[in-house]
């Protein structure tokens, strides 16, 4: 195990590229992903509230119309 | 005279030909947000199986190069990472290319999407071959026609980004920066023939050659499943990107209320 790590003398160069590209890949892989869900997250925020309102307005209006016929 | 002229169809009808329904789709940014939820995890998921696979091949079971020792084990890592910083460069030209042509908005993210990939492919190449340099060439840089014209590709991403960010309007951006992606195309060649037209401590070709691969079976097999498995990372995060990008720019549409509000 110990000889695997060691990499006949050449570790550092060796594990140091994997390193590297492990981390890099992996960051830019799961940054978007990330992103997305938050992203997704914030639009249904914002455009909720326009649209809540909407619906409070809508019944409101209704509600006006229902008290004036009765 | 008695062939029949039929009039041009007129534009968005139905009768416009299976030829170009694809074309359609890959235009509208509601079906390839769909498409890219589906399938970048499916592209994910072979990576990572062929990751594991590759890494074990070539770690593990490769045997140690009679000449390098154990350092020539970058190769796994080096040679696919070089591989996409063209190949990734190549169709980042061509969707910019497209959406040039076609004002194609999806083409112009795309291009954009590939960008920062490309880059990090490029940065990869270059570290991992100057990690392989310098135990093998006893230094981590030298300015031969490889390694410079790499370089170059470095900027060549860099820029595009750089250009493509700096305009407010995004149809100008789109088209400045398209320009500079396909000038930059010229670079590839240059990239891929360097080791042939100027003299190089670079290696030249050991896989791809007409006759045939110059490497052990135990060493070919790890570097072509390594290079599968960078082809599909590449096409599951290029589709992460484009995803989130998407959805980034359309959010006042009604496909992306409808999406967000159920």
């Amino acid at each position: 195990m110990a000889e695997f790590f060691h990499m006949g003398g050449h570790a550092y160069f060796i594990w140091m590229s994997y390193a590297i590209v492990c981390i890099t890949f992996v960051y830019a892989f799961f940054s978007p992903i990330y992103r997305h869900r938050k992203l997704l997250r914030d639009l249904s925020k914002t455009n909720h509230g326009g649209k809540t309102k909407k619906v409070i307005a809508t019944l409101k209006s209704a509600d006006d119309e229902f008290s004036q016929s009765s | 005279m008695n062939q029949v002229i039929t009039p041009p169809a007129p534009k968005n009808s139905a009768s416009k030909g299976r030829k170009w329904r694809w074309f359609h789709r890959f235009g509208s940014p509601a079906w390839v947000y769909r498409f890219a939820s589906n399938w970048a995890p499916r592209f994910g998921v072979v990576a990572g199986v062929l990751f594991l696979i590759g890494l074990y091949q070539g770690l593990v079971v490769a045997p140690p190069d009679y000449q390098m020792g154990d350092s020539y084990r970058i190769i796994f890592v080096h040679v696919p990472s070089a591989w996409l910083s063209m190949f990734s460069y190549f169709v980042m030209a061509v969707a910019a290319a497209i959406g040039l042509v076609w004002r194609m908005k999806v083409a112009n993210i795309t291009a954009r999407s590939i960008a920062p990939l490309g880059a990090l492919f490029t940065f990869c190449a270059l570290v991992t071959g100057s990690l392989w340099g310098k135990p093998t060439w006893g230094t981590y840089w030298v300015w031969d026609a490889r390694l410079t014209s790499e370089l170059i590709l470095l900027f060549l991403f860099i820029g595009f980004i750089a250009l493509h960010d700096a305009f407010e309007d995004r149809r100008t951006a789109a088209r400045a920066s398209a320009i500079l992606a396909i000038v930059g195309v010229v670079n590839l060649p240059i990239i891929h023939f360097s080791v042939e037209w100027w003299n190089t401590l670079h290696q030249g070709s050991t896989v791809t050659r007409l006759d045939g691969p110059t490497i052990d079976s135990r060493m070919l097999s790890p570097l072509l499943i390594m290079f599968l498995a960078f082809n599909f990372y590449f096409a599951a995060a290029v589709l992460n990107r484009l995803r989130v990008s998407l959805l980034d720019l359309e959010r006042k549409t009604n496909w992306v209320k409808e999406l967000v509000h159920g």
